[in-house]
């Protein structure tokens, strides 16, 4: 960990003050980008947990470049707190060509999984502050991470269709600080996105998602879900925008009954002036397979209320206001607002200019 | 007999021998696809990704722009960075080698201009969204348009060496149309009120400096504060006064721009923007180049005769 903090801070000298003279010379196409995110809570009002303070939740640096006519290469390093330190990480360091096969981009090295929305979008590029608790439950609160091969295909045909195959090497799921173990199976996941032109020059990508893993201890991991993206454009603003995924996980651990969960998000969100939007977010978390002792179903539910105020004075930064009712209900219990706070998030990034992602 | 069926067939296979494919050309926006068109007659078939009506600066990389890209010969874009946004990561989806930028099939019409507006020093983000290679709205300028236009013959001549001839005769008379249609609507402007003093003009953004250049208006102010940025309440009460100080009451904003900000202008200033299209529509009364630059000429004149009226 200490030569990576080495490594990152050798990197940002160069690329930041010795760099740019450099850079004249030869870059070699090198592009670079640092995001900054922000975040804090206030008005916390919860038994289990207490507010964050202040904290720069992520910094990270992220490097791409073509390696030579046929390869290109990506670096991305972030920084998180955890217990009060910040830990640099290794996000993404992988070889990829568009150039082998027709229609074909293949990924190898480490990354985030291409699966879903939310894994596939960096944390500081999310259109709100904190993750729904289906993905900080399925994926983990940043995503899923892991050294990866992973082919994409981008049909020519009049549907625009794009197959996604991969596979991980599965040893940890999510954020860990170790090794981890050698899976039975290795982490396995497809994606398949469509898209429909919508009437006044919006547009709808929606795809089916499937992931599957058994981890060392025989644990057979088993996630499927939709996820949903709507946009309209009026000149410059996000006229409406619409996001949403869907998944059921079932986790089946050997003599023990089945697991099911599902969850959900759905954020909606309305242009309000030309550089404030308003959205509001509803999650629903459920263990379906939840039994009592005596294998009685328990009806049980977990939901959040997000109304979110965002605002960007330009594509290069954000200042985002939200509001967060978490209710819950079990069993025969009325649902009871188990948590709510306020939360508050700035995010800048510095570099080249992000690209516009539908 | 043998004769007579060979006879035959070979006359069968003439005659359902397929003519050349015609070149699949994808443009980023229908200004550069009209152009080629004209360039390329039936032996090519163009598709624009944009409908004219966008901002092409703030266009997400949608899928069925990478479905389009994908099957495409040649890809023409404006560049000078206005699609830096989205383009590039349409053609790494599209994973197709000739199209890539430095390949035979891409095109950027941008490196064939000589920019206006190019920065003299190294820019940053604090001075808005600056373009570091020049003011990228030359499509506006038919002479300058034209001279672009040349990127996109040499790529279609890359793509097709045999049909070099055909293309460039192509070429010339495209350009003598473009100069004869600058020469026309700059007679119909001097003889308008829209000269001298009347010529100067204020702007939403800055995307009428190659139009102004080749028909003799003068941009006096700017809306934007920077380059990219939606102007304060503050700012547009400035400029609101200075152009009243300096008695210019002809305002220019593309109808991509926030309508919301040239209504509360309006409201403001007491002066009348006149909205106008700056790309090329389909299913418009601006369908075609030569028809989009005479409605911008149009009411641009229109315009300037109520200024008048109301000066009054």
């Amino acid at each position: 960990m200490k030569i990576l903090l080495h490594a990152f801070l050798i990197s940002f000298v160069f690329f930041f003050l010795v760099g740019p003279q450099m850079a004249k010379a030869d870059s070699g196409g090198l592009s670079t980008f640092v995001a900054v995110d922000l975040v804090g809570e206030a008005f916390v009002r919860s038994r289990e947990t207490s507010s964050k303070e202040a904290q720069i939740r992520g910094a990270e640096v992220f490097f791409a470049a073509p390696i030579d006519p046929v390869f290109d290469g990506t670096l991305g390093i972030a920084a998180h707190p955890e217990g009060g330190v910040s830990h640099f990480e290794l996000h993404e360091a992988t070889i990829s060509s568009s150039k082998l096969l027709p229609y074909t981009q293949i990924r190898l090295g480490q990354g985030f999984l291409s699966i879903g929305k939310l894994n596939r979008v960096h944390q500081h590029d999310w259109p709100f502050i904190e993750a729904p608790k289906v993905h900080t439950s399925f994926f983990d609160s940043e995503g899923v991470n892991d050294v990866l091969l992973e082919g994409t295909v981008n049909t020519p045909t009049e549907l625009p269709l794009e197959f996604t195959l991969g596979v991980a090497k599965g040893w940890v799921y999510g954020h860990a600080h170790n090794e981890g173990k050698r899976p039975l199976v290795p982490t396995h996941y497809t994606r398949v996105q469509s898209f429909f032109e919508l009437p006044g020059g919006g547009g709808l990508q929606f795809a089916g998602n499937y992931l599957g893993r058994t981890d060392s201890n025989a644990r057979r991991t088993r996630l499927m879900g939709l996820d949903i993206t709507a946009k309209w454009r009026e000149g410059r603003a996000l006229a409406f925008f619409l996001q949403s995924e869907i998944w059921l996980r079932q986790v089946k651990n050997p003599g023990v009954d089945r697991e099911d969960t599902i969850g959900l998000y759905v954020f909606p969100q309305f242009n309000v002036t030309e550089n404030v939007d308003f959205g509001i977010r509803g999650d629903a978390y459920s263990v379906l397979s939840s039994k009592d002792a005596l294998g009685n179903k328990i009806e049980n539910a977990s939901s959040e209320i997000v109304p979110t105020v965002t605002y960007k004075p330009s594509e290069f930064s954000t200042f985002r206001l939200a509001y967060s009712w978490q209710l819950e209900q079990r069993g025969d219990e009325v649902t009871r607002v188990a948590d709510s706070r306020l939360q508050a998030q700035i995010t800048f990034i510095l570099g080249s200019h992000p690209s516009h992602d539908f | 007999m043998l004769p007579v069926i060979l006879i035959l067939i070979s006359e069968a296979s003439a005659s359902t021998q397929l003519s050349p494919p015609k070149i699949l050309v994808v443009t980023s926006t229908p200004d550069i696809a009209w152009a080629i068109r004209e360039i390329g007659g039936d032996r090519v078939e163009v598709q624009s990704l944009l409908t004219g009506r966008e901002d092409p600066h703030f266009v997400d990389a949608r899928p069925d722009y990478v479905a389009k890209v994908s099957k495409a010969d040649v890809v023409c874009s404006v560049g000078l960075e206005l699609e830096v946004g989205w383009l590039p990561k349409v053609l790494a989806k599209a994973a197709r080698r000739e199209i890539q930028p430095g390949g035979k099939g891409y095109c950027e019409f941008g490196s064939k201009v000589e920019t206006l507006e190019k920065p003299t020093s190294p820019v940053n983000r604090s001075q808005g969204d600056v373009h570091p290679a020049g003011n990228p709205h030359f499509w506006l300028s038919p002479s300058v348009f034209a001279k672009a236009t040349r990127e996109a013959v040499d790529a279609l001549e890359r793509v097709r060496p045999e049909l070099k001839g055909a293309f460039d005769a192509r070429y010339s008379e495209f350009l003598r149309m473009m100069l004869g249609l600058e020469t026309r609507l700059q007679a119909k402007l001097s003889q308008s009120a829209l000269t001298g003093a009347n010529a100067r003009y204020a702007e939403y953004h800055r995307e009428f400096v190659y139009f102004s250049k080749s028909f003799g208006l003068t941009g006096v102010a700017v809306l934007e504060e920077k380059p990219g940025l939606s102007p304060s309440a503050a700012r547009l009460a400035m400029v609101s006064t200075q152009l009243k100080a300096e008695k210019v009451s002809l305002i220019l904003a593309a109808t991509s721009a926030p309508q919301k900000l040239i209504r509360k202008f309006e409201e403001l200033s007491g002066l009348k923007v006149a909205v106008v299209p700056v790309s090329v529509q389909s299913n418009s009364d601006f369908e075609s180049y030569p028809k989009l630059l005479e409605r911008i000429v149009d009411v641009l004149i229109e315009a300037s005769k109520q200024n008048q009226k109301r000066a009054q």
